[in-house]
């Protein structure tokens, strides 16, 4: 394993394969839970553990016979219908980048993904990350789009903080103006509605 | 007497208007010009807005009385805003005295200049569109304006909702902004946003200073959550049910206690009045809270006005007081602090909701006490002291986090 | 099964399910007793994954696009037993995918169940068999479809959650829950019963067969491949139930969390039942194996039971089964633990020996030893108990030690019997320190046991009814290691150990004071006659008296001992070495007759002049430093050495050791050669001068000539001393070239002779 890496092929939606290596691609939580759940397994059961616990996970009756599938060690070829090739490359790039980023520990136990609470960082936002959105606003949302369905926590981030710098300071009126936002409100309703919302601003 | 308590309801309400309404410098601007070319408006043959038939602001400027009026008027809201209750009667019954109707004019007024303003504020939007595409012919802007909104149709929810969190760590007024930009964002912002609400609680509760152990944190009905530490269950896991029932003390803004009192004043020289001249004493407790337990307190005739921005550390009089909250006890919040003679002196106060949609902005007294050097207890008498209230102060506006 | 019919169906929802759901029965349909594990491990490939995952993004995106929030509903779901879960759905698309995804595996589980094994027998077919084959696979099944329907739980149900709706699982909590209600609860009663049985059948086998005392013979001819997968089989059956009870039970508040609701009902009945199993099993071995035996093995099972059985069952982990264990294991046993302690404790005792190491006694005693550590081992964790074996043990420790003496007594003599004191206490004091750890009731049993059997044994205290004499004893053992070793012997004992054993035996002894007199005694022996070993031993021992006791206890000694060293210093002379020693009187135990004889004595003045002057002087100097106080001499206790020149010519001269009254009469003689006994009467008492005179007379050193002339020929007719002459024999022969003359003063002697009583 150690010689050379194993390479993932990520299949984009309109079918072009993006070879890309196992560690860039495990942060994505969707991919990653993948490999570790399904193809890691040879490995595990080869470390000898207490026998007990063999003896309690050894479920199969003794006469059938351990039929040995025999998986051939093929590239894994993942389909990742969604996301557009031109994305895929972007968030190829962006993952090349962070490769070696240390990153928050999500729990793999199996039992849950995480949440969105969980990944809410508040680390300022990354310089080259600002760089990397500095996009048209529909790549931007494609790539957060894209993020959010492969479950790359740390690219959401970045992305949301990206639109977040966006917004603030801006006053309502601007904001509307910057993502074309229709001002359905009436007269009355933004007076009521400013008054409702004012606690939110004292802390 | 019935006139002016009537009309010190209203100031009440127009007051309260008054401090939720806050302009930049560009707006203030904006609107001034707005205002000198009112006519201009569309709005401005709006029925609403007629005295008598005509455009409330034209009325005012032709009637001289009125004029005078409503700038006493003016005068005595202020006044009466910063609680100098004798300067504001006195104002209120010279602007009756002179026009009988002046209340209704001023009412009228005020929502008119309040509708333009916020005509100056589309305005200004427009000068931003202009700045923004200069060149562009209109027909193109409409394009514009036609335009599919992307954020909201290829987001989902939850990355609207994780956005809008993000908006709220950097600013709780740019939160508040988005969601007031359009009605799915404001459902989205305030709605069924559970992780907004948990991060207001976390941010709030985080710094509250509590008396002693975590038992005492928690209240009577709190205790019967299993976990203690996750205080949240108790209310369903509703951070924002939570936040509203759960007191909490707001460090961005002070807390102001307006009092008067009555001074008889001496008889004038050569006066024939068969009444003493009584002097309304006006004086002001302010209360700035700060996360690490210390509270800033000023007792002072200045006006907010002049004090607010200005209530840091060391502030003229200013003492310094150590605050906790005990929620065991009837959402009670003692001060603790050392009088010029060294002994210990207690104020205790309950945090109460001012207004249902303002919670916890009012304190309300309770007790206030000290010892002397044998220990024994004495009260001082409270009947005269009035409630304080929350006042958001926007050059405070530091992370919480920095204050500690 | 009935439920309410969803809300009308949307076209989006039923293309999503329509595409979800054979992947899902492919899934699922792994769950049964045949599938081997291997198999479900690899039941996914990439494109069934991220077929799935996507279609269920797709469906969650596209509803949350444009869906307005709608109203929540509460809907109801009702189990297969007719209970009713109520069930919070907001009624959009996601939660009827939610709703259906639930159904359908409600379903599953409802057709998985094999009714005919519900109440079989055999064990290759029953229900347990059943559960332990299908759960492991379910759940690796179920932790699949969580993983694929990821997206729903995080976008759906943690925003559910997060606005306090706590009915909604994510999809590996909703199959965990699915199980519950569908195939642990409705069966509870014979799982839990089912799995005891495992259990204690499992516990039989292993006990029967793998768990061994090493006094058992292994029986050779059991299979032991046959026993191996029975226990595989059992193990299996006891831990999946058991572990499955912990994961299917999921909190309504906590969801991430399981509670241990259904876990605790299995463990009420198991430590019950586990009771009943270990009463019944103690019970039988008792009977059939020897009460030693069954001490070890209580041991034994112990650590089966919270090791293996722990493992499995996670049951120890709760404090109450531990002490239930105990209780039928232990405590009900405990009056047989007591004999079974006393007789291996007997045993060791009687084996310890005055030659023999105590480590070494362990050793070839470890049969009875290893029985103590069980025992110990066994009730260490029982204060009550450690507190009554304490206490029977402070019993069994002054009867044997007791014992173990009066067996000897009649062999030893009293060297021997310091001896076996010490290895007695030694051998105790090591059980007590391996075993019981020094635990502190032990201690203080144990230093009380000491002192008794030190004190009151039959070699001590032949006669109960009379004074121990552990003190003289002891004295005496102590004599005997601080005196000079007599010519030709050279010193046997090594100081410092024996100085460690004197101070064990002296902490124990009961009558201190006696023992001090005595010591006293035999100090000042040891101070006058010079036989001390060396100052620097007795100051060893002295300052360990001291630390075992006060400083005023050994306040007589010490100051004894420097009485002696400080007045070395007094006084230097030239021709005659002069080595005064100045006592304290009242620290020094000198008898009576001694003390008589200084007023008998008149002194200085009636010394020969060579050494009056000596005295004088000595007098002098100290009553200079010390006035006002009475110097009195102890001429009984001087000793003399003069050197002699009255050999043959040519030879050297002889070395004599004299007492003063010697020395005054050989002082005397030295002139005139002759000297009448009467000219000495006159200044001093006869019967010294005769006691005296006797060790030259019979070494012949002198020759006692009568008034006419002819020489004493016995001593009997001293009595008419007056008439007697005492001539010096020159030159003078003898064999030794020094001669001790204080050998052989006998007052009594001389008392008699003058008397008239005496006669040869």
């Amino acid at each position: 394993m150690s010689e050379s890496e194993k390479m993932i092929t990520l299949v984009s939606g309109e079918g072009a394969e993006h070879q890309v290596p196992e560690s860039i691609i495990s942060k994505s939580i969707l991919i990653k839970n993948f490999l570790q759940d399904f193809q890691n397994d040879k490995r595990e059961t080869t470390n000898t553990k207490s026998s007990l616990m063999d003896d309690i996970n050894d479920i199969d009756d003794d006469d059938e016979e351990q039929e040995e599938v025999a998986q051939t060690e093929n590239d894994i070829v993942m389909p990742i219908p969604n996301v557009r090739s031109s994305i895929l490359t972007k968030i190829i790039k962006w993952l090349e980048h962070h490769k070696n980023d240390t990153t928050l520990e999500y729990n793999n136990d199996g039992t849950s993904s995480t949440s969105v609470d969980d990944l809410r960082r508040t680390d300022p936002l990354d310089e080259w990350d600002k760089q990397f959105f500095s996009v048209n606003q529909e790549t931007m949302y494609e790539i957060i789009l894209a993020s959010n369905y492969l479950n790359i926590p740390q690219l959401l981030d970045s992305g949301c903080k990206v639109i977040a710098n966006m917004i603030r300071g801006k006053s309502d009126v601007e904001i509307r103006q910057i993502f074309n936002i229709e001002d359905d409100f009436t007269k009355e309703e933004k007076e009521a509605i400013r008054r409702e919302n004012e606690w939110a601003e004292q802390i | 007497m019935a006139v002016i308590s009537s009309a010190e309801t209203n100031v009440a309400e127009i007051s309260d208007r008054f401090m939720s309404t806050n302009l930049n410098e560009k707006e203030t601007n904006r609107l001034q010009e707005i205002i000198k070319n009112h006519k201009l408006t569309n709005i401005y043959k709006d029925g609403k807005y007629m005295i008598d038939g005509v455009n409330v602001l034209d009325y005012i400027e032709a009637n001289e009385n009125s004029q005078k009026a409503i700038d006493d008027f003016i005068k005595a809201a202020e006044k009466e805003k910063v609680g100098k209750m004798n300067d504001a009667v006195a104002l209120y019954r010279s602007a009756m005295r002179i026009c009988e109707d002046i209340e209704k004019i001023y009412r009228t007024k005020i929502k008119y200049e309040y509708e333009l303003e916020l005509l100056a504020k589309s305005n200004d939007k427009e000068t931003m569109k202009e700045i923004q595409f200069t060149g562009e012919s209109s027909s193109e802007d409409e394009n514009l304006t036609n335009e599919p909104c992307l954020l909201l149709d290829l987001l989902p929810k939850t990355i609207l909702r994780q956005i809008s969190l993000e908006v709220f760590n950097l600013s709780p007024e740019s939160f508040v902004r988005l969601a007031s930009t359009c009605t799915s964002l404001q459902s989205l912002c305030f709605q069924n946003n559970g992780s907004f609400y948990k991060n207001f609680a976390e941010r709030v509760y985080k710094y509250q200073v509590y008396d002693m152990g975590l038992s005492l944190r928690i209240s009577a009905e709190e205790k019967k959550v299993i976990d203690e530490w996750n205080i949240v269950d108790y209310y369903n896991n509703n951070y924002e049910k939570m936040l509203k029932m759960r007191p909490y003390i707001k460090f961005q803004g002070v807390y102001i206690s307006v009092n008067n009192y009555i001074r008889q004043g001496g008889y004038v020289e050569g006066s024939s009045s068969l009444f003493n001249p009584i002097h309304m004493v006006t004086y002001y407790r302010y209360f700035r809270f700060m996360p690490n337990g210390d509270v800033i307190r000023l007792l002072t005739t200045d006006e907010p006005s002049v004090v607010v921005k200005n209530l840091y550390y060391g502030y003229k009089d200013s003492g310094i007081g150590r605050w906790s909250i005990n929620t065991t006890n009837a959402n009670l919040l003692t001060i603790e602090r050392l009088n010029k003679t060294g002994d210990k002196c207690y104020e205790q106060l309950n945090i109460e909701n001012h207004t249902k949609r303002l919670p916890h902005n009012k304190l309300t007294w309770i007790e206030s006490f000290f010892y002397d050097e044998v220990g024994e207890k004495f009260n001082f008498n409270l009947k005269k002291e009035k409630n304080f209230y929350f006042s958001r102060v926007r050059s405070y506006d530091v992370e919480i986090g920095v204050l500690t | 099964m009935s439920t309410t019919e969803l809300t009308e169906e949307s076209e989006l929802l039923r293309d999503t399910w329509n595409f979800v759901e054979p992947s899902i029965k492919e899934l699922l349909d792994n769950v049964n007793m045949n599938t081997p594990m291997s198999h479900v491990d690899q039941n996914c490939n990439p494109a069934l994954y991220m077929k799935v995952y996507t279609c269920i993004y797709n469906f969650c995106v596209q509803l949350s696009r444009n869906s307005s929030n709608r109203e929540i509903e509460t809907m109801n779901i009702v189990n297969k037993d007719g209970k009713q879960d109520k069930l919070i759905y907001d009624t959009s698309d996601t939660s009827n995918l939610y709703m259906k995804l639930a159904r359908y595996i409600i379903d599953f589980l409802d057709g998985l169940i094999p009714e005919s094994l519900i109440d079989n027998n055999d064990k290759k077919t029953d229900f347990l068999n059943f559960y332990k084959k299908t759960f492991p696979k379910y759940v690796k099944v179920i932790s699949t479809l969580d993983k694929i329907f990821d997206y729903m739980n995080r976008f759906w149900i943690e925003s559910q959650r997060s606005n306090g709706n706590p009915n909604v699982f994510k999809v590996y909590q909703l199959g965990l829950n699915c199980w519950r209600h569908i195939i642990y609860t409705p069966n509870q009663d014979l799982i839990v019963k089912m799995t005891i049985d495992s259990c204690n059948e499992y516990r039989q086998l292993q006990l029967e067969h793998v768990i061994k005392l090493e006094e058992d013979v292994s029986d050779s001819d059991v299979d032991k491949n046959a026993i191996r997968k029975q226990a595989k089989d059992l193990v299996q059956r006891i831990y999946w139930p058991i572990n499955s009870s912990l994961m299917i039970c999921i909190g309504p508040s906590e969801y991430m969390k399981s509670t241990d609701e259904l876990y605790n009902r299995f463990r009420t009945v198991f430590e019950i039942e586990t009771q009943k199993f270990y009463k019944e099993y103690s019970k039988d071995l008792l009977s059939s194996k020897s009460l030693n035996y069954f001490v070890k093995f209580v041991l034994k099972i112990r650590e089966f039971e919270e090791t293996t059985i722990n493992e499995l069952t996670k049951a120890y982990n709760y404090g109450s089964l531990s002490s239930s264990l105990d209780e039928v294991l232990v405590i009900d046993n405990f009056e047989r633990f007591l004999t079974s302690f006393g007789d291996s404790y007997h045993a060791l005792i009687q084996k310890v020996d005055i030659k023999e190491q105590a480590s070494t006694v362990v050793m070839n005693n470890s049969n009875e030893y290893n029985t103590l550590v069980s025992i110990w081992d066994s009730i260490k964790l029982h204060p009550q108990l450690v507190h009554k074996l304490s206490e029977y043990f402070g019993v069994y420790c002054t009867k044997y030690c007791c014992e173990r003496i009066m067996n000897s007594v009649g062999y030893i003599d009293f060297k021997d019997y310091i001896t076996l004191l010490i290895q007695l206490y030694e051998f105790n004091k090591l059980l007590l320190e391996d075993i019981m750890n020094l635990q502190a009731a032990f201690a203080k049993v144990f230093d009380n046991s000491c002192r008794n059997f030190f004190n009151h044994n039959s070699f001590a205290q032949p006669d109960p009814k009379e004074m121990s004499h552990q003190p003289e004893i002891l004295a005496k053992h102590a004599d005997t290691i601080l005196k000079k070793p007599t010519k030709n012997q050279s010193y046997t004992y090594d100081f410092y150990k024996e100085k460690d054993n004197i101070v064990i035996l002296f902490q124990y002894l009961d009558d201190k004071d006696t023992f001090e007199h005595e010591y006293r005694k035999l100090f000042t022996k040891r101070l006058i006659h010079g036989t001390t070993r060396g100052e620097s031993y007795e100051v060893s021992l002295i300052s360990s008296f001291q630390g075992t006791n006060s400083l005023e206890y050994t306040g007589k000694i010490s100051k004894m001992l420097q009485d002696i060293t400080s007045s070395r210093e007094l006084l230097e002379t030239k021709d005659v070495k002069f080595e005064p020693s100045v006592v304290a009187k009242a620290m020094w135990p000198f008898t009576e007759d001694q003390q008589l004889e200084n007023e008998t004595m008149d002194g200085v003045l009636c010394l020969p002049d060579e050494m009056k002057t000596i005295f004088q002087t000595f007098e002098h100097v100290y009553q200079e430093q010390h006035q006002g106080r009475v110097l009195n001499w102890l001429w009984s206790l001087s000793k003399t050495e003069l050197e002699a020149n009255i050999s043959k010519p040519g030879r050297p001269p002889f070395r004599f050791i004299l007492s003063i009254y010697q020395t005054m009469i050989l002082m005397n003689l030295q002139k005139t050669n002759t000297l009448k006994l009467s000219d000495l009467a006159q200044n001093f008492q006869m019967k010294f001068i005769i006691a005296h005179l006797i060790p030259f007379y019979s070494k012949k050193l002198i020759t006692l000539i009568k008034e006419d002339g002819s020489t004493v020929k016995s001593i009997a007719e001293l009595k008419n001393y007056s008439e007697v002459t005492i001539k010096l024999n020159v030159p003078y022969k003898a064999l030794n070239q020094s001669i001790n003359f204080t050998i052989g003063i006998n007052m009594g002697l001389a008392e008699s002779i003058l008397n008239g009583e005496y006669h040869d």
